[in-house]
């Protein structure tokens, strides 16, 4: 990618409105570059928009934004002819960690860390920046009762939560036919011994201070199972795995717990955004999930505009997939909105963020640009 | 008595000034007095039919049956049918079926240890499964749900309406607990003698009839053992104890009579040893007519599996012949039938009382045996089984003769609710 | 096996195909009974006549089901129903899809290039997910027997709307011929090499067609000569009838006489010209050699894509259809010097895609046209209601907008020959077409009213 970066500041120089003479291209590599790009929309992730705003970040932090935000002396400011928002997040994912992201030996891998699993520079990672995606959680396969603890990984770059979620699977796809537990009654036995007298990270989980990603299964049983599990033990978190989390978002709700929604595809498609749209009813806080390699990074956005189109309002399918999402996997902090003081991760847009069809034109984690689109525009001598 | 609420319900509105604000007073449901008159509130549902089988060897003509709260408030013969009163031909108690088998397959057996006294299949019960629906429709009122028997101890079993709310411990039945398990082939064909280095639990669980009897054994000893070896206690060995001590009923699943004989032998041999008795119930002994003395002697119930046309029934091929049921009645044995699922096919519970009929049961029997017989296994005779003023109001409603094959269930009510309506 | 092309042959080809073996191009307008009288006039802030012609705040007007006339300043005649919105466009179209047909036809491995798609169509299958595709814009489907086969046979084009007959559903009943080549296909070898002489099988069997096709036109030419000979003969026997008569009579009577048998006279006009072998796949192949109709072919790979297009550059008439092509850039050229289409699937497809879409980018579309490539999108039978959510992501991903659209309505129509008929909203074309409430392929539009042939389908009251 670094190659790209003296094209790009030609392009830079071309379109700039306040050029001096210290140009991005001599910001060393990984503490970012020091711009300001002003987007004809800039969502900012909570809701609202900024027409002609501006986002100005030095050393991959974000140091201003607004429609007239300063631009410092010497900074570079790009004009970007379209929308801009901060990174897209996945839910859960197991990009760049393919075949390392679950063990199947044992029932119970309460202190794995899929920190140790990623691999920032897997072409799945890259797959996921073409998209937009800067952020994902990764998570255990389905396979384990507990998988693990989930970490939250920046798209070719560092982990920034190592312990985002316990991975717990409370129905069917915790279940394996030739090691415990093969039935359900006996994972739920284990669940409960583990949980009713707990320790280590399942006391944490028990206190609230460590999240869990229920996957409770397909099945509408399994799912009810799953929540009044998490009643029972005040566990906080979010729900994954099922496309019929919809049709129980008042229990959701009522058991505080977030949702990740599972991808669309034509045969579950239609569950998927009624669920979607019933939880937003139910005001129950979701994000995405994406899946890979399974599941191609477009379906995070493919997911949310079949949401669209069903009549999800757009600025709401944009917040589950930043600012909502990062609060779910409690890195809001860092990441998720176009704020000052987090990750310069952004993305510029050719149109609307939430329509498939609007491009990836650039992508920008902690400041630098990972991504730009081969045909840009703004890019000549290609 | 379990039909506490109505019995609050018609004490407040007989004793008319509501007691609830009075200091001391015991808490009650606060919704159930305030609504209603003093006089005799409308029932919720009124059925009439020409004639009502009660189960306790009556048969009502003209009979108007008046539900409320989910119980039956009232049962009057020789009425005319009101206007706009549900009316049918015939009703019965809705029928129970213990050996229902809607468990969720290999999700509802824990297969990594062979004995699992202490797991309760309620965990896996899928109530969204549409057999339940499809059940409920043939006038099955009443299920237990046992694990797949591909263990030799599968854990507790679960009685369930087949109708109810959607959360199984809200409508699980309160009866008396269940101990399931099998003796026979069946938990032992998965298994395979260790090879080299064993992969997995299956290379070391019983391989043979022999190991299953044994693995029986070995439970109940254990578990007596463990009373005065605690470290040798284990998950299970109380629900054993309990088994032992009359608490709770054993059932096995035993086809063949040698598999029967192997039932009755443990049972004799915990009693010869001062460990306790069992109150055992055979399910699907096919054979049981074979060697019937034992069972008699022990006072066993037989669960009677569905019915074939050539005779031959289960993994084993037991001979099972149309004639068993009414040949065990007259030895003094208490059966029941069963139908082993929600079809599809026509065998359905009431199929089976009217094969059994023509076999040489009787219309009482027949009907004792797919209703206060396993209403009684349950521990649930106060509520289900028969039709009198203060049971569950769970109805078979037919359009003639219950159990003729010219007959069929129209309509069923299920704890007071219209489950199928006949109209 | 390739005969160099005679002048004689190459006349009458064009005469012998249409004459023997061409059923009506359209049965569309014909078969498909249109409501009658029904007038409709549809007003909107933006009228897509085709992709990239637009009318601002025009009218148009439908009489029995057609398309009678579009404009600016047109009046809403009387007792016309008016639909208002703000953006019109015409129905889209899956070029490939599976929609109507019964699923064990399409997955049929058995096929062969003379089985007709629409023996397999069931008029009353899947209502369901037909109302779905048709409230998502999609009012025809093509589909196809055996999609996975080696020869998947004559193919056809369906409407969506609900129909009460076979006849009700079809827009045109062989819309193309088909074949598949590579490992999705699965009556292909697996084999590299297997796989390369599958490709010369498939040219093989178009060679073969065009020699049926020479075969019966030579037949044809025969038989007229003939005809010509005979009818000479008569003539001049005719003429000479009384004398002949008599003179035939005569040896009869002299035969018997002699208890000889009567030889009748030979005339060299009794060898009428041998009706040649029918084929019923060499027609289908002949049709498809001549050009007649399309030849779609589901290939992937660029090796096998570039014998084919070596394979079949001496069929000049032949139009061939490309499905699929995962790899198809590599031959881009190519591809824009014959006019070739390509149907591109602008499906997500994870890492566990199927083997021949491992090099599958949704970015394909958007290159191929920028490559000159006429691009259509198909679902590939995955379920024809979720085609223009996915042309979304064409678009995303580099197809330009205008071309999405064209992707899905214009150049459907033209590669099947359906031009005249659908795939834009000019007078005479079938009044299948949308009323939106924002830009077509946008997830915020949403469909209000389809008409299919004039009729409301779709209306914002008739969505649950």
């Amino acid at each position: 990618m670094r190659t790209q970066r003296s094209m790009h500041t030609k392009a830079l120089l071309l379109a700039s409105l306040a050029f001096v003479a210290s140009t991005p291209a001599s910001a060393t590599s990984g503490e970012g570059d020091a711009l300001a790009i002003r987007a004809e929309k800039l969502h900012v992730g909570d809701g609202t928009v900024i027409e002609n705003g501006i986002v100005v970040f030095e050393a991959g932090v974000i140091t201003e934004v607004g429609k007239a935000a300063p631009v410092p002396k010497g900074m570079v400011l790009i004009e970007h002819a379209g929308h801009l928002s901060a990174g897209l997040i996945a839910l859960r994912e197991h990009a760049g960690a393919v075949g390392e992201s679950n063990d199947t030996t044992r029932a119970v891998m309460d202190e794995a860390d899929l920190a140790f699993a990623y691999r920032p520079n897997h072409s799945e990672v890259q797959g996921l920046l073409e998209e937009g995606i800067t952020t994902f959680v990764l998570a255990p396969r389905p396979g384990s009762l507990v998988g693990g603890l989930c970490a939250v990984a920046k798209t070719g770059s560092e982990v920034i939560s190592r312990r985002a979620y316990l991975s717990i699977c409370t129905g069917a796809n915790g279940l394996t036919s030739n090691r415990f537990p093969t039935s359900l009654q006996g994972s739920q036995a284990e669940l409960e011994r583990r949980f009713s007298w707990p320790r280590g990270v399942f006391a944490r989980a028990v206190k609230g201070e460590l999240p869990v990603m229920l996957d409770g299964g397909s099945s509408r049983t399994e799912v009810q199972h799953a929540i009044s599990f998490a009643r029972r033990h005040g566990l906080k978190g979010i729900l994954v795995g099922s496309t019929r989390l919809g049709e129980m978002a008042a229990k959701i709700r009522a058991a505080g717990l977030g949702v990740a929604i599972s991808n669309y595809t034509p045969s579950t498609g239609r569950r998927v955004v009624e669920g979607a749209l019933a939880l937003s009813e139910m005001q129950v806080p979701f994000g995405f999930a994406l899946g890979s390699p399974n599941g191609h990074p477009a379906n995070l956005r493919l997911t949310a505009a079949a949401c669209i189109r069903a009549g999800l309002k757009p600025s709401d399918a944009l917040r589950s997939l930043t600012s909502t999402a990062a609060q779910l996997a409690g890195v809001a902090d860092k990441v998720g909105s176009v704020q000052v003081g987090l990750a310069a991760d952004l993305v510029l847009w050719s149109g609307e963020p939430t329509d498939p069809g609007s491009r990836v034109m650039a992508v920008y984690v902690d400041g630098d640009e990972v991504f730009r689109a081969e045909d840009d525009e703004n890019g000549d001598d290609q | 008595m379990i039909w506490t609420p109505f019995l609050h319900a018609a004490c407040l509105t007989l004793c008319a000034p509501p007691l609830q604000d009075a200091p001391g007073a015991e808490p009650q449901e606060p919704e159930a007095p305030k609504a209603e008159p003093a006089v005799t509130p409308a029932a919720d549902l009124r059925l009439h039919a020409e004639r009502v089988y009660t189960g306790t060897g009556e048969i009502l003509k003209n009979a108007l049956i008046e539900v409320r709260d989910g119980k039956i408030s009232s049962l009057r013969p020789g009425r005319s049918a009101p206007e706009g009163v549900l009316q049918v031909k015939a009703i019965t108690a809705g029928m129970i079926d213990l050996s229902a088998r809607l468990h969720s397959n290999f999700n509802s057996v824990e297969q990594s240890t062979e004995v699992q006294p202490h797991l309760d299949v309620a965990g896996s019960v899928n109530l969204y499964d549409k057999r339940f629906a499809r059940l409920a429709r043939t006038g099955v009122t009443t299920i237990l749900v046992n694990p797949l028997d591909r263990n030799v101890i599968g854990g507790r079993g679960v009685a369930l309406k087949t109708h109810g709310p959607m959360e199984v411990e809200a409508r699980r039945l309160k009866g008396r607990p269940i101990l399931r398990g099998a003796i026979g082939s069946e938990p032992s064909a998965a298994n395979h003698a260790a090879f080299g280095r064993p992969t997995d639990f299956y290379s070391r669980r019983p391989t043979t009839r022999m190991g299953v009897e044994w693995e029986w054994r070995k439970a109940f000893f254990d578990a007596v053992a463990a009373t005065r070896l605690p470290e040798k206690d284990f998950p299970g060995a109380e629900d054993l104890r309990e088994a032992l001590a009359g608490k709770r009923t054993v059932m096995i699943q035993a086809w063949t009579t040698q598999d029967i004989r192997t039932a009755v032998y443990l049972d004799e041999e915990m009693q010869r040893e001062g460990f306790g008795d069992l109150d055992l119930v055979i399910d699907a002994g096919a054979e049981a007519w074979k060697e019937p003395a034992m069972l008699v002697r022990n006072s066993t119930i037989v669960v009677l599996p569905p019915h074939t046309a050539r005779g031959r029934v289960g993994s084993d091929g037991a001979f099972f012949a149309w004639n068993t049921a009414s040949h065990l009645v007259e030895q003094g044995l208490t059966i029941c039938l069963s139908a082993h699922g929600a079809g599809p096919g026509p065998a359905t519970l009431g199929h089976q009382a009217g094969f059994a009929m023509r076999g040489g049961l009787s219309f009482d029997q027949a009907l004792a045996a797919v209703t206060s017989a396993p209403a009684a296994v349950l521990g649930l005779s106060e509520r289900l089984g028969v039709i009198a003023e203060g049971m569950d109001a769970d109805l078979a409603l037919w359009n003639g003769r219950p159990f003729a094959a010219t007959s069929r269930v129209t309509g069923v009510v299920i704890d007071g609710a219209i489950v199928v309506d006949p109209r | 096996m390739h005969l160099p092309e005679t002048t004689l042959a190459s006349v009458l080809l064009v005469g012998a195909t249409s004459g023997l073996f061409a059923s009506p191009a359209f049965s569309s307008a014909a078969t498909s009974p249109p409501t009658q009288g029904d007038l409709v006039a549809v007003r909107a802030h933006k009228l897509h006549v085709s992709p990239g012609k637009v009318l601002e705040d025009a009218t148009l007007l439908i009489r029995a089901g057609v398309i009678v006339q579009v404009g600016n300043d047109l009046e809403v005649p009387e007792g016309a129903r008016l639909i208002e919105g703000d953006v019109v466009c015409a129905g889209f179209m899956d070029p490939w899809g599976s929609l109507g047909m019964n699923a064990a036809a399409t997955v049929d491995m058995a096929t062969n290039a003379a089985t007709s798609a629409i023996d397999g169509v069931d008029p009353y299958l899947h209502p369901w997910y037909r109302n779905r595709a048709l409230a998502a814009g999609v009012t025809a489907v093509r589909v196809q027997a055996g999609m996975v086969s080696a020869r998947g046979g004559v193919g056809a084009m369906l409407s969506t709307a609900p129909a009460d007959d076979l006849e009700g559903m079809i827009l045109l009943k062989d819309s193309n011929a088909a074949a598949g080549l590579g490992l999705s296909s699965r009556g292909n070898p697996p084999d590299v090499f297997a796989r390369i002489s599958a490709v010369d099988k498939l040219v093989g069997d178009i060679n073969k067609g065009r020699e049926y096709s020479i075969t019966w036109a030579k037949y044809a030419h025969d038989l007229e000569a003939w005809n010509k000979t005979i009818a000479e003969a008569e003539a001049k026997l005719e003429k000479d009838f009384k004398k002949a008569k008599k003179d035939r009579d005569k040896e009869i009577a002299e035969a018997k006489e002699k208890d000889k048998e009567f030889k009748e006279e030979k005339y060299k006009e009794d060898k009428r010209p041998k009706l040649p072998k029918l084929d019923a796949e060499d027609a289908v192949m002949a049709r498809v050699a001549s050009g007649e109709m399309p030849l779609v072919v589901t290939i992937h790979r660029a090796a096998e894509m570039r014998e084919l297009l070596k394979g079949t550059a001496k069929f000049k008439r032949l139009r061939l259809v490309i499905a699929g092509g995962t790899e198809a850039e590599a031959v881009a050229d190519q591809l824009v010097a014959r006019s070739i289409p390509v149907i591109v699937r602008p499906a997500p497809l994870g890492a566990n895609r199927p083997d021949e879409y491992s090099g599958h980018n949704l970015a394909l579309a958007g290159r191929l046209a920028d490559a000159g490539v006429r691009v259509l999108l198909g679902s590939s039978g995955g379920g024809s209601s979720d085609l223009p959510l996915l042309a979304t992501l064409a678009i995303g991903h580099g197809l330009d907008r205008d071309k999405a659209l064209a992707a899905l309505t214009t150049e459907v129509a033209r590669t099947f020959d359906l031009s005249g008929e659908l795939g834009s909203l000019r007078p005479g074309r079938r009044a299948d077409l949308l009323v939106l409430d924002g830009e077509p392929l946008l997830p915020t539009t949403t469909v209000r009213y389809v008409l299919c042939a004039g009729r409301v389908l779709i209306s914002p009251d008739s969505r649950d």
